[in-house]
């Protein structure tokens, strides 16, 4: 059985109206449907969440941005579920990671129920399926205009991390990722969400000539196309210094170091499609 | 038996890049092929290929199935495999390899010592 979370996120009532409309046709015409539950301020995602675990259904579908799926991940608090994802906005990260085009795609993908076993990152009781940013990667306002690059450019991160409890890495860096599962082509040896690890990419420091040459791939992450990046796989990170750095999930900010991630194996069931990223 | 892997295959993709603004300090074990251009102190460890770029400065016993050997290190190096010296190494501890190449211009400072000698005819330091 499905059980349908709905979240408008920052759309329009109509917009979110048309688009459930075009939802429940789908799921009609691929005979998928199911009961669906809308997140509102008195309806919470933990709450929707509790009625499928009461009515135990098997398959969540998270119907609306990365961040509803961040949130549902980060409610789930170890409950057994199959999820899935339809987009309810133009461009997300996951849709791209689980081979998702637009709507009619997700339940396509949906209805065809081709399940994998991923890992997720864990941050504390936190669970997240994609990357975190920290330095010039995590900035999105800054990081194509020509004086904030600049400006980040000119001021490099001291970088401080032990990673696994085995070694220390000391280095100054424009940014980096700290990747469970990529959501952009390529970069095939990183960001596989089932190899039991997550991998530390680091973009180096640089001459500012340097720097603005790397901009755009560093905009879609290609880091490992910069000369000298790093890359360490692990299994659990302790990122040390600089004290305070933030570290952000699609633009907003989730934690500051010092902190800890580590992989949680096998965590997540998820229904995917074809053309994923892993 | 023969080995036919020849020392192109030391160039493989890396799974762990050391970049070379990258300082570590500690054990660096992998799965996979390592690269390191930055500056390590510990021990590197991987059943697989270690390339050891020109500019990186190692001081760590190394332990690898096969390794290239650009810049300095200061330790033991032990190679299940093959060892390729590139004329820009510089080593200063004992090697045990099972063959080695070295080019002109390498510095070797310490006692080799190549087992499974019967493996190959090449398997001599050049």
């Amino acid at each position: 059985m499905y059980y349908y979370i709905l979240d408008a996120g920052t759309l329009s009532d109509a917009e979110f109206e048309r688009k459930q409309t075009k939802l429940l046709a789908l799921t009609h015409e691929f005979n998928i449907r199911g009961e669906t539950g809308r997140v509102s301020p008195l309806r919470h995602i933990k709450d929707l969440i509790e009625t499928a675990q009461r009515r135990q259904v098997k398959t969540l579908v998270i119907c609306g941005s990365d961040d509803t799926f961040n949130q549902v991940l980060g409610a789930l608090a170890g409950q057994q579920f199959t999820l899935a994802f339809v987009p309810l906005v133009e461009k997300t990260q996951l849709a791209d990671m689980l081979g998702i085009t637009d709507m009619e795609s997700a339940v396509r993908i949906l209805a065809a129920r081709r399940i994998t076993v991923l890992d997720t990152a864990k941050v504390g009781n936190i669970h997240f399926l994609s990357y975190m940013e920290f330095g010039l990667t995590s900035d999105s306002q800054d990081k194509t205009s020509l004086f904030g690059f600049l400006k980040r450019s000119t001021r490099p991160i001291q970088f401080k991390a032990q990673l696994d409890d085995n070694f220390e890495i000391n280095t100054e860096c424009l940014g980096g990722l700290v990747v469970n599962a990529k959501g952009w082509q390529g970069n095939s040896q990183i960001g596989i969400p089932n190899d039991g690890r997550l991998d530390l990419v680091i973009a180096p420091a640089g001459s500012i000539f340097h720097s603005w040459q790397s901009r755009d791939k560093v905009t879609r992450h290609e880091l490992l196309s910069i000369p000298g990046t790093s890359i360490f796989p692990f299994q659990k990170i302790r990122i040390i210094e600089p004290v305070g750095l933030p570290l952000t999930m699609l633009g907003r900010q989730i934690l500051r170091a010092p902190t800890e991630i580590s992989i949680a194996p096998n965590f997540l069931q998820i229904i995917v499609g074809r053309n994923r990223t892993f | 038996m023969q080995d036919n892997t020849t020392f192109d295959s030391v160039n493989s993709v890396p799974e762990t890049v050391v970049g070379a603004t990258v300082k570590i300090q500690g054990d660096l074990n992998s799965d996979g092929n390592i690269r390191i251009d930055g500056q390590v102190q510990g021990t590197v460890s991987t059943k697989q290929n270690v390339q050891i770029g020109e500019n990186a400065i190692i001081t760590a016993d190394v332990t690898a199935g096969n390794a290239t050997i650009g810049g300095k290190v200061k330790g033991n190096v032990k190679i299940a495999g093959q060892l390729y010296l590139q004329k820009s190494a510089h080593i200063t501890g004992d090697i045990t390899c099972s063959s080695l190449k070295v080019d002109d211009g390498a510095v070797f400072n310490g006692k080799c010592s190549m087992g499974n000698q019967q493996s190959s005819p090449d398997n001599h330091a050049e």
